[in-house]
């Protein structure tokens, strides 16, 4: 489908159908990319299948123990579970993502990396984060803002959210030039 | 990848957003061949991707980068 105008609702539409329908994620070709083997060599296989970002935000978080962090559209958990074991038991880690699904597969995935104590996974969307004014540390994004079409309330519901003094590490997209027109209307470039 | 901003236009809207001392790094080319490696790059799209994108951008489509930036204290 080729049109010259996609509205905010079908984008958000198009992007939550294109991951409910994949049966696994970039795996660990991708992740092998992005993470250190120290952090793979300790990660539930699931969570390395599932891995879909474009970066390692939780490494350039120089995170504390007892912080809390938010992992914004935390797909299968694999940085929730980093960030889990860098702010230990004291800490708190709160991963949300737009499907249920994704929630489920990063609980089972925090359960086997023994960090399920410390975490949480929600369903919510990022321009309406499900959380309470300054809850929160850090807030860590990989590859997800660049799927919303309403970013500047995305990035103004993080700045809601977090404490002050709390910081932002976010791994995403940028583009230099723009994309030919039948790549920019397909809808799986929405999604991808 | 559709809704991905040009760097500048990034920093511009979480500067707006009210965030400080935003540093930008990490950056890393993602070619074609680098987004065909997600499952969520449909094989209709990848190709399509090597049609219509010339040859010299084929190795750069996009760019990974880091930001990290603060909420004042």
């Amino acid at each position: 489908m080729t049109r010259d105008l996609m509205y905010q609702d079908e984008i958000r539409g198009i992007v939550r159908d294109a991951y409910a329908a994949i049966p696994s994620g970039a795996g660990a070709v991708v992740a092998e990319r992005l993470y250190s083997p120290e952090v793979l060599d300790e990660m539930p296989s699931e969570a390395v299948e599932w891995a879909l970002g474009v970066g390692d935000p939780v490494a350039g978080a120089d995170l504390g123990t007892g912080e809390t962090v938010l992992d914004l559209g935390c797909g299968g958990g694999i940085d929730a579970i980093f960030a889990a074991r860098a702010v230990g038991a004291a800490g708190q880690v709160i991963g949300v993502d737009l499907l249920e699904e994704m929630c489920e597969r990063a609980r089972a995935a925090a359960a086997r990396a023994g960090v399920a104590g410390w975490t949480e996974f929600r369903p919510g969307a990022i321009e309406g984060i499900p959380l309470p004014d300054e809850s929160v540390d850090v807030v860590v994004s990989n590859g997800v803002l660049n799927l919303s079409a309403r970013k500047s309330r995305a990035l103004a519901e993080i700045f809601r959210v977090l404490r002050p003094g709390g910081r932002i590490s976010i791994t995403d997209l940028v583009v230099d030039d723009e994309l030919p027109p039948e790549v920019l209307t397909s809808e799986a470039a929405w999604a991808g | 990848m559709s809704g991905a901003l040009a760097e500048r236009v990034f920093a511009k809207k979480i500067h707006q957003a009210g965030f400080v001392d935003l540093v930008i790094s990490d950056h890393t080319p993602m070619g074609v061949e680098d987004v065909a490696r997600y499952p969520l790059f449909t094989l209709a799209l990848v190709q399509l991707m090597r049609e219509v994108i010339p040859a010299e951008r084929q190795q750069r489509v996009a760019t990974s980068v880091l930001a990290r930036a603060r909420k004042r204290a």
